[in-house]
């Protein structure tokens, strides 16, 4: 198979994406381990990963490399951060999220991953978690509340550094039951005029329906 | 005047230029973390004066602020390396989301969305396997495979020939087929496991209603503790059904019905689970659309009492509902 670095930390082998691999041996999600010129390299499944299904779809600046401070919203059981975690290896991935259930399985993963910091909160109060953060490179935010615009913005303001990025997916059917280019074009409108440059956006057709990642850049 | 931040590294404080002026170490930062302030916090506190702590005072503080963007620099100050301080950061999440978790796992509410789960699930396994049993006796005896207590019947007397005397004429003139002694020794079991099914759902409604009386004895009382059950567990908690008002409480349940008018225009719902009240139930037709709304709003109010007062005031508010105010 052929392997090569699309961007630092991120791997083409084949037709498949990969990271490097953080807990050698150790799977997350039962995604298939890879040896790699000495090192594990982890597949990254596009219909697991939103984040892998934008690459795959042609996001080309991702704005991620290994000492990237990262504030992830939504991180669930941890499958997307996992790899986060895989590229920002000497940074940090703060994953904040509010299932209990789902916190179950990235308090497991945290305890292997010295980079991710487990945070178990509510994203709309901020106030519950700040005492943990410190200023970041990049949000990252993957959540299905209606006011998931609102959201991403209190925390930019909070904690997004200027000149930081923004990956921001936007989830058409749990904004409101319309067409969803309309609630595409509200939030990104939601972005500019909060100062967030918009960089790129992108549909994540067929991998996921009705969902647009937005790359932008905070202006502050 | 000073500013201050609760932080894994203990209380940072941080005078008027910006500079660290104090800080108080924690012994379990995250206990600390998820209580009030400690006693030595507070004493500090009162010795400088004027201090505005991030979280307690203000938020987002300037304290919280100056740590978030100059943590370099504060922990320069401190002497101690960013690889030291992201340990310290990481075990210290570790072990608040792991008290976080477990607060969250202890809540009553996540009992009470178990309870209602397992009730609806049991109905519906009850009702899969009784079609199935129907159709199954349906070969044996065609005449009271529509009957209502058709599993207590076969659990209890299995075959036509053992029907007790008021079937037995159509027990004679039966259509069905013979089934063999094997066949039947399995359906009865069949019955049996439905019947189960049947008492393990009374179980499971029994406990459901005994905690709802003590955790929402208000909204129990007005609206049944079954739909009381399951408005709580739509709503994901009793304190987040008492932040709704009373137009989402009165939909709560009937979400298809609700998202179709919103999406294309459709008629609104008049009703979710609250249908099943008896009040709005029993109402004609044409006043069902007023007394749900009306029964709506007292729920609220309800709700909001068990939430964060506690009297009981159901009787006063069911008055009042029958009254029409």
């Amino acid at each position: 198979m052929r392997v090569k670095e699309l961007m630092p930390g991120i791997y083409r082998a084949g037709r498949e994406l990969a990271t490097v691999n953080l807990t050698p041996g150790r799977r997350v999600y039962g995604e298939r381990l890879l040896r790699h010129e000495g090192r594990e390299l982890r597949l990254w499944n596009p219909r697991r990963s939103k984040l892998a299904a934008a690459l795959m779809l042609g996001l080309d600046k991702l704005p991620l490399h290994s000492s990237s401070r990262v504030l992830y919203i939504g991180a669930a059981q941890g499958t997307t951060a996992s790899h986060v975690s895989d590229i920002a290896k000497e940074g940090v991935v703060y994953c904040v999220e509010v299932s209990p259930r789902a916190a179950h399985s990235l308090l497991r993963l945290a305890e292997q991953r010295h980079n991710l910091i487990p945070i178990l909160a509510d994203a709309s109060s901020p106030e519950e978690y700040a005492f943990l953060l410190e200023r970041v490179d990049v949000i990252y935010q993957d959540v299905a509340q209606p006011e998931m615009g609102e959201i991403l913005l209190k925390n930019a303001r909070l904690f997004l550094r200027k000149g930081g990025h923004v990956l921001y997916f936007i989830k058409a059917r749990s904004i409101r039951a319309e067409k969803p280019e309309r609630i595409f074009e509200e939030e990104i409108e939601r972005l500019r005029s909060a100062g967030v440059r918009v960089l790129q956006a992108l549909r994540l057709e067929p991998y996921e329906k009705d969902h647009m990642l937005v790359l932008g850049r905070w202006q502050g | 005047m000073y500013h201050a931040v609760r932080t894994v590294l203990g209380m940072l404080v941080f005078s008027e230029d910006g500079r660290l002026a104090e800080v108080v170490r924690y012994e379990k930062p995250e206990l600390a973390l998820t209580g009030g302030l400690t006693q030595e916090e507070r004493e500090v506190l009162e010795r400088l004066g004027e201090v505005r702590v991030e979280g307690v005072h203000e938020f987002p503080g300037r304290g919280g602020e100056l740590f978030r963007s100059g943590l370099r620099r504060v922990l320069e100050e401190l002497g101690m390396s960013e690889r030291e301080y992201r340990q310290r950061l990481h075990a210290t999440a570790v072990a608040i989301a792991r008290l976080r978790l477990r607060r969250a796992l202890q809540s009553r509410d996540m009992r009470i969305k178990q309870l209602v789960s397992a009730a609806e699930e049991l109905e519906e396994a009850q009702n899969l396997l009784a079609s199935r049993l129907r159709e199954w006796y349906f070969l044996h005896f065609p005449e009271v495979a529509e009957s209502e207590e058709l599993v207590e019947l076969v659990v209890r007397y299995g075959s036509r020939a053992e029907m007790p005397e008021r079937l037995r004429q159509a027990a004679e003139s039966s259509a069905g087929a013979e089934l063999e002694e094997e066949d039947m020794r399995v359906l009865r079991e069949f019955a049996s496991g439905i019947a189960e099914l049947r008492r393990l759902r009374e179980r499971v409604m029994g406990r459901l209603e005994e905690l709802m009386r003590e955790h929402a004895p208000n909204l129990s009382h007005l609206a049944g503790a079954h739909i009381a059950a399951r408005l709580v567990a739509a709503a994901g908690s009793l304190e987040r059904l008492a932040r709704m008002p009373a137009s989402r409480i009165q939909v709560l349940g009937a979400e298809k019905a609700l998202f179709r008018h919103l999406a294309r225009g459709a008629k609104p719902p008049k009703h979710g689970y609250i249908y099943q009240h008896p009040l709005v139930k029993g109402a004609p037709k044409r006043q069902r659309g007023r007394v749900a709304r009306a029964l709506a709003a007292k729920l609220a109010i309800a709700a909001r009492v068990d939430a964060f007062g506690g009297r009981f005031v159901a009787p006063e508010l069911e008055r009042r509902l029958r009254a029409g105010r």
